[in-house]
């Protein structure tokens, strides 16, 4: 019997350990996070005339800065829609618009998010940014009950509420423009693409790649594959290698980029980096990075809820025309762009940008 | 759709090695697994173990330059979870299935808090270069299977290799019949002079050795890179496969390969087929891999009949009350 009592306090140590290493990780960012600005630890009316005012001059830094929190669904660090997230309110903090706070919420079911976010409706932040599409549930239920609070979630489709906005992930638009580029590049016409899932926001960048590429090489073709997991980096990448064995030579990725990097590495390939600029990852192999520039999307948020027009709640849709996504070029890319595919790039750029014409949105059947 | 692209001559040489490099991982520490489970001890942290292994390997062979130190490493935390697993469920005797989860719990967190600390947030996270493949002279050149066999990673040969070993402890040294006799009787096995719980915890640390060495083939020779939950839940796949294997190291490396190309198999019939485009869900696809195993696993254990699971496999192991010491 005495072991089977040490052993049960052992293993309650173990799962001590469990809650530690997770909960101690997220008070470590409270703790650092406020420490970039001087503001939460002074009272609003001494603010301005000690810390803020000495550091900036701009007439609009006079206000005090939007309190934010942002939740995201895995590492900060994990070089794709997280990071992207974080850098977007990481822009924002730095120019002193915004308090933040970021919180790791890696479970995602209702009740799980709701434990998350009480506290932060507690501590009167003013805008809650729930980085991800499964968070949804869980914001809509909890908004209704605090009215003042401005919600936003990363529904993708317009799902909005009186204080839940939601934002857009057009990134069938720079997959398209980069495909522009993919298909005068391509020796076999044959484009390669992966996704995690099939889900609308990646079917239509994968299929978004293929289009473009027709500006240039009408008969160009793509092979899609889904790996039915937004993790497994080794599987992905055999998906990129059996694809390559079939003809691809470009590749564009929609969440899975790890592995399709590797595999466009090893193929000897070429690839578009998703969401943050990757061509650090395989300079010779990445031709130009999707970036998602968040920072537009969120600031927009952030000065609607300073100036009181938050509410009614809006879809915010910033995309290639608005900078709130655009492509960055590799210049260390191991393959010739051709002068013809370039020039039909910057045209589309300056279509979509001048705002006459519109990237079509490909849904699946 | 093309069927030359996915099963013609010249595209099943890329097939089996593809599905070779996608068995390794898995069937390493499923053969660890087997040794383990005969022993009576259901090493549900094998996930743990296969991540503690990948992040381990990582951080030695990013740090070292050496591939084989971060093999060495990834082997040694692979061991130290198996470790961790050991006290609590033979010295303490406690649920072995709790175990289990709670330390695939706190590997998933541990090492993913790990990374983050050493390297933060970045546009460059840190990469080497993986193992290149090793030719062996003669036998690499013999046309087709040369090419899948002899033409692979000096970690597949090694692979390999360690599992023969398992086999041949197994079967045929006195700490293998140690091991058996342990999972099925260990009363029986105390009796006859076996220290039940060192055979047990001996086990546990091969369980360790392969599960640690399979995160490091996954690492080391195929990905040079490290991410949050890389191993994707191939620890519990490995632990399905034992049950596949029926609890015999090589039918259980033989259910990796069947998994393992039957996935690279999903993945060209998804690419040449046209993929959603058909109408054909992608989840068919994906879900191929299990299907037949699921069916070979059925069909094996009604062809088979007798019942292979060791009797004892998940229960701790007291003496009877009055043989004991205390």
């Amino acid at each position: 019997m005495k072991h089977r009592r040490i052993g049960a306090i052992a293993a309650l140590i173990a799962f001590g350990v469990v809650a530690a290493s997770c909960g101690g990780d997220s008070t470590t960012t409270t703790a650092a996070a406020p420490s970039t600005t001087a503001a939460p630890s002074t009272t609003a009316a001494e603010a301005p005339s000690t810390t803020t005012a000495v550091v900036t001059t701009a007439a609009a830094m006079s206000e005090e800065p939007v309190k934010v929190a942002l939740i995201i669904g895995s590492p900060r660090n994990d070089l794709g829609w997280s990071q992207a997230g974080y850098e977007g309110v990481k822009v924002l903090e730095e120019e002193g618009l915004i308090d933040l706070e970021v919180v790791e919420a890696l479970e995602f079911e209702t009740s799980a998010v709701r434990r998350v976010l009480t506290p932060l409706l507690d501590e009167g932040f003013d805008l809650i940014i729930a980085h991800s599409f499964s968070y949804g549930d869980a914001v809509m239920e909890v908004a209704p009950e605090y009215p003042d609070v401005a919600f936003a979630w990363a529904g993708g489709f317009g799902g909005t509420a009186e204080n839940v906005a939601d934002y857009d992930q057009p990134f069938h638009e720079a997959s398209y423009l980069a495909g522009i580029l993919a298909g005068g590049v391509s020796e076999t016409g044959v484009l390669g693409g992966t996704a995690g899932f099939d889900i609308p926001v990646c079917h239509a960048m994968l299929e978004g790649f293929v289009l473009g590429a027709r500006e240039v090489n009408p008969g160009a073709s793509l092979i899609s594959t889904y790996i039915g997991s937004w993790v497994d980096v080794a599987l992905t990448k055999e998906a990129v290698l059996a694809q390559a064995e079939q003809g691809a030579d470009m590749f564009v990725t929609c969440g899975v980029d790890a592995g399709t990097i590797e595999g466009a590495r090893e193929s000897g390939g070429g690839v578009l980096g998703y969401v943050v600029d990757q061509s650090s990852l395989a300079p010779e192999n990445i031709f130009g990075s999707m970036v998602w520039n968040l920072s537009e999307t969120f600031r927009l948020m952030a000065q609607d809820v300073r100036a009181g027009t938050f509410t009614p709640a809006k879809f915010y849709s910033v995309g290639l025309a608005d900078n709130g996504l655009y492509v960055k070029l590799n210049d260390g890319f191991g393959k010739d762009i051709p002068a013809d595919a370039m020039a039909k790039y910057e045209e589309v750029l300056a279509q979509v940008q001048a705002g006459e014409f519109e990237i079509p949105f490909v849904a699946a059947e | 759709m093309d069927w030359a692209a996915v099963l013609g001559a010249g595209a099943l040489i890329p097939l089996l090695n593809a599905g070779i490099r996608l068995a390794m991982p898995t069937g390493l520490a499923a053969v660890g697994e087997a040794l383990c489970q005969r022993a009576g001890v259901l090493n549900l942290s094998l996930e743990g173990i296969l991540l503690s292994g990948a992040l381990g390997s990582f951080l030695g062979a990013y740090y070292s330059g050496q591939a084989w130190i971060g093999v060495i490493a990834g082997v040694g935390l692979g061991v130290a979870v198996a470790a961790l697993m050991a006290l609590l469920s033979v010295t303490f005797k406690t649920e072995q299935v709790i175990n289990g989860i709670v330390i695939v719990l706190l590997a998933g967190g541990a090492t993913s808090l790990a990374y983050e600390k050493l390297f933060g947030v970045t546009t460059t996270p840190p990469r080497f270069d993986t193992l290149p493949s090793l030719k062996i002279p003669l036998l690499g050149s013999i046309p087709g299977v040369g090419a899948v066999l002899f033409d692979q990673n000096a970690l597949v040969y090694i692979s390999i290799l360690a599992v023969g070993a398992v086999w041949w402890v197994l079967y045929r040294t006195r700490f293998g019949l140690s091991v058996r006799a342990v999972g099925e009787r260990p009363d029986a096995a105390d009796a006859a002079g076996v220290n039940v719980d060192r055979i047990r915890w001996c086990a546990l640390l091969v369980s360790g050795v392969m599960g640690g060495l399979g995160g490091a083939v996954l690492i080391v020779a195929q990905l040079g890179l490290f991410r949050d939950n890389i191993t994707a839940g191939r620890g519990w796949v490995a632990i399905a496969l034992v049950i596949f294997g029926r609890w015999s190291p090589l039918r259980v490396m033989g259910g990796a390969l069947l998994f393992g190309i039957t996935d690279a198999l999903q993945l060209r019939i998804q690419a040449a087929g046209g993929g959603v485009e058909t109408g054909v869900p992608f989840e068919l696809f994906q879900a191929l891999p299990y299907i037949v195993t699921i069916a070979v696993v059925v069909a094996a254990t009604a062809w088979a009949r007798d019942d292979a699971q060791p009797k004892s496999l998940g229960f701790p192991y007291e003496k009877e009350a009055g043989t004991r010491e205390d």
